[in-house]
């Protein structure tokens, strides 16, 4: 069965082409354009896999997992940052056994591809 | 020799770890932070894949044997103990330490106990500030300790915290963490060797 993997990023060309990418590769792909637009669509979707996009303009990536923590919806899923940070506020470090990869911006089509492997494969 | 990570970390494992060769001098302790005993043991199993060490998911009262490394499983702390002539890890579920469980500063700080100045710290990428008192526990003990450095970090929090605390040896980039740990278990096998 193909991994479910959900995109949550404000910039909808970057959401679209991921989706593109990993549609490609057999992965089955949800885009969400925003924090509130994941955390309302998550729970019919329920991803084996969440791409996060730290800055985004409703509410950082790390508020989003928070409430997907508190709402018990994260325990099942592996989550990969997407940020320009090396250091997220010591605030967040609850959510480090959930945060499995992190990749740095700017990232090619094939970090994505790669991270997504790596944790599909766990 | 006690390695611990969080996040970026199975990426700096997949990339270290296949190059240590399977060699009697030494074990290795890995921590990862993840909550899911399923997700530690599958990583074990892709480590066992990809290294010459046999990788195997720690169970609680296993004997560490050389030439093995265990991942510690998501959910549990573990600690090693003294059982005769044999060290074993222990694992528990006890409060959550860092705000996580298994915690590198548990596991590290039970190795500096058993293994005083035989012991090798290594803290890897990762989030918030775990670790970063168990490699001072090595260090205090007389064991020799690395963190990964800035450019090659993931998420530089938990390195940068042990560096802070003056109690990391050398600060070095992935790459060149498996030479230097490979020359610390030779000096620490050779003074082991004058000392007997």
């Amino acid at each position: 069965m193909s991994k479910k993997v959900m995109i949550v990023d404000d910039d909808k060309s970057i959401v679209e082409l991921v989706q593109i990418v990993l549609k490609r590769k057999g992965y089955e792909v949800y885009g969400a354009f925003g924090g509130e637009e994941c955390i309302k669509s998550i729970g019919g979707i329920n991803p084996d896999i969440l791409i996060m996009d730290v800055m985004m303009p409703d509410m950082n990536g790390w508020e989003v997992l928070k409430k997907l923590k508190e709402d018990g919806i994260l325990e099942h899923i592996k989550v990969i940052m997407l940020t320009v940070v090396k250091e997220p506020f010591e605030e967040y470090s609850d959510l480090s056994p959930y945060v499995l990869d992190y990749i740095t911006k700017p990232c090619s089509n094939e970090d994505i591809l790669e991270g997504v492997k790596r944790l599909s494969e766990l | 020799m006690a390695i611990g990570t969080s996040s970026g970390g199975i990426k700096a494992f997949y990339e270290i770890l296949p190059d240590f060769s399977k060699n009697d001098a030494y074990a290795v302790l890995i921590v990862v932070h993840m909550n899911q005993k399923e997700v530690s043991d599958s990583f074990a199993k892709r480590l066992n894949e990809k290294c010459q060490l046999e990788v195997k998911s720690a169970t609680h009262a296993m004997t560490i044997e050389p030439g093995t490394a265990y991942v510690i499983p998501g959910g549990f702390h573990a600690e090693v103990l003294k059982k005769g002539e044999e060290a074993i890890i222990s694992l528990h579920e006890g409060p959550k330490v860092n705000f996580v469980r298994p915690s590198i500063d548990v596991l590290m700080k039970s190795v500096a106990e058993v293994f005083k100045e035989n012991s090798i710290g290594i803290l890897l990428t990762g989030m918030g500030m775990d670790g970063a008192q168990g490699m001072k526990a090595i260090k205090d003990a007389g064991g020799s300790t690395i963190a990964q450095n800035k450019t090659t970090s993931a998420v530089f929090s938990m390195p940068r915290h042990a560096i802070e605390l003056d109690c990391v040896d050398k600060v070095l980039p992935l790459q060149e963490i498996r030479d230097e740990t490979i020359k610390l278990v030779e000096e620490k096998v050779s003074q082991k060797a004058k000392a007997d």
